[in-house]
């Protein structure tokens, strides 16, 4: 068998590769688990590799081979974030209150996939229930950065994004409700896409918050991430805000806005943006600017209120979401005399720390004489900056920013802070309130001052709803470019 | 923000070093997103939806397929008996 560089792989190349008959699904899926096992022990991406990868690879080798004609992503082997389900495989949100659980049914994207030839190598760790940027809070320990272990990996598709760079998967899917595909696709190196809500069913995704959740891929290059959104989307009857809208693009030179706001961000007394990430802005507007693309400044003005209406619309969300982890029906359940006592024990000892935080704190926007100050408040805040991201579209037809203000933090840096913790988010929930697509792409390294490793940093490109075609073209100009 | 009953109504059993932390870490966060207080927002509609959608409804008949296979949900829970999820009383006495 001849050896495979997999760092080189890519949906294509696999595919070319499985089609000329160098190799099969099953050898390649062995070379991914040899990796896993050389890696994995330092990463910790994984929370568990299914053995019946095998079997499956074996099933889709033969099914090619006696005439079948092969999918769009045949033999593709993937990662899949703990709180997306595969009917029959553990799945838990990196909990452990479901630590026991087995899904019942597939999640709509994994039914995609699977109908598209993918194969799943396992289940990747994250912050329990999607709550975090830093994979710190999960319940089984936390996943290190590949580029160096002594860093986070960004969450919380922290797992995801880890096996991505770590070449121990082809791709993974993750899930974005304030920027958890893009905060560690940047931390990572790697290309990461949070869809325009709708475009992708949420059926059979572990939900934190309805109204912000979306699930993306997070993949090596931006062709792949186009392969795959391209499986994934559409509308599925279980999801009824999922939607078929036809994914468009704009013309050949996009118009380049670069919201101004996004470069005087103050908080907590810290000044904005990190050297080295604003040099790679500079150096993507000077790549538009060679390629006669119109650069501008733009204004969104309510994103000043964006993090702070981010932080009371979720956790009532979630407040709402997770009541359903009660012991009751599914996951493990504590001891008590009567219900009510089962409820709040099975919920005091199983929920993790930060899960039961942003509950309490959810609980309190939503009840009874702080609704109007907090979450009535913070839907109008929405509703403005939603009316921010419409007008600026008239202007141009993608939006450069950051993805975060600095590269991968080192572990334990903000996991005592919640409030520093949140602030990582700065860049990435205006899309999520909005609903417009946004792509993280991988734009070279820091400079390693200090004797400190180079680590990736990633920009991100934001585009009108629907408007994914933008984010894909406009992101391939770059990656040609960079 | 009173800690104690927030977690009664959270239905999370909570103990006393956890409710002073929370405290702590919630009063930080608050201050944080009371920004909003002072935000010029107050003629804005409230926007509970994000895409401008209509509502969905399927024709009252049974649905074409099952949703799932009710034995196989039945297996994912704690505690049942005869085809019954099986919890503790809900009052006492």
């Amino acid at each position: 068998m001849a050896k495979i560089n997999l760092s080189e792989l890519s949906i294509a190349k696999v595919r070319e590769l499985l089609l000329s008959g160098d190799f099969s699904s099953r050898e390649l899926v062995e070379i991914y688990h040899q990796q896993i096992k050389e890696k994995d022990k330092d990463i910790r991406a994984y929370l568990e590799i299914f053995q019946d990868v095998y079997e499956q690879a074996e099933k889709l080798d033969k099914r090619v081979k006696g005439g079948e004609s092969p999918k769009e992503l045949f033999g593709a082997p993937f990662a899949v974030k703990d709180n997306i389900l595969i009917k029959d495989k553990k799945a838990g949100a990196a909990s452990r209150i479901l630590e026991s659980y087995r899904a019942s049914y597939d999640a709509f994207a994994i039914k995609k996939l699977r109908a598209a030839g993918a194969l799943f190598l396992g289940r990747t760790n994250m912050d329990e229930f999607a709550m975090g940027s830093s994979c710190e809070n999960s319940a089984f320990g936390p996943t290190k950065n590949p580029y160096d272990l002594e860093r986070v990996p960004g969450g919380s598709s922290g797992g995801s994004a880890a096996a991505v760079a770590g070449q121990m998967c082809l791709a993974a899917l993750g899930s974005d409700t304030g920027g958890s595909v893009r905060e560690p696709a940047a931390f990572c190196g790697i290309v990461g896409l949070k869809p325009t809500y709708g475009a992708v069913s949420r059926f059979g995704l572990i939900a934190m918050a309805s109204s912000l959740d979306q699930i993306g891929p997070l993949a090596k290059n931006i062709d792949d991430a186009e392969a795959i959104f391209n499986v994934i989307k559409g509308r599925d009857p279980k999801d009824s805000t999922s939607s078929d809208y036809e994914i468009k693009k704009c013309g050949a030179k996009p118009r380049v806005g670069v919201p101004k706001e996004f470069f005087s961000l103050k908080e907590k007394g810290k000044e904005g943006i990190d050297q080295d990430v604003s040099a790679a802005i500079n150096r993507a507007v000077e790549i538009f600017r060679s390629l006669d693309c119109e650069v501008k400044e733009v204004s969104l003005p309510s994103s000043e209120y964006a993090l702070a209406c981010y932080y009371i619309v979720m956790p009532a969300e979630v407040s709402s979401n997770l009541a359903r982890y009660d012991g009751v029906r599914y996951g493990r359940r504590a001891e008590g005399e009567i219900l009510e006592e089962i409820y709040a024990k099975t919920r005091g000892d199983f929920l993790g720390k930060e899960a039961r935080r942003r509950v309490i704190l959810g609980t309190y926007v939503l009840s009874a004489g702080y609704y109007d100050a907090y979450y009535g408040r913070a839907q109008k805040a929405r509703r403005l900056i939603k009316k921010d991201f419409e007008r600026v579209f008239e202007e141009v037809d993608v939006l450069l920013s950051p993805t975060t203000a600095a590269p991968a933090f080192k572990l334990g840096e903000k996991a005592f802070d919640p409030l520093a913790m949140y602030l990582s988010d700065i860049f990435t929930v205006s899309a999520n309130l909005a609903g417009v697509p946004a792509l993280a792409l991988p734009f070279g390294r820091t400079s390693g001052k200090n004797g400190e490793k180079k680590l990736p940093i990633g920009i991100q490109l934001m585009a009108p709803w629907f408007y994914e075609g933008t984010l894909f073209e406009t992101g391939k100009l770059l990656e040609k470019n960079i | 923000m009173d800690i104690q009953k927030l977690a009664q109504l959270a239905r999370i059993k909570l103990d006393k070093k956890e409710r002073e932390s929370f405290g702590k870490n919630l009063e930080s966060v608050l201050d944080y997103i009371g920004k909003l207080k002072g935000a010029k927002i107050d003629n804005a509609p409230e926007s509970a939806y994000i895409l401008a959608a209509e509502n969905v409804f399927r024709p009252d008949e049974p649905p074409k397929e099952p949703f799932g296979n009710p034995a196989e949900l039945l297996e994912a829970a704690p505690k049942k008996e005869r085809g019954f999820v099986k919890v503790k009383k809900i009052f006492n006495g």
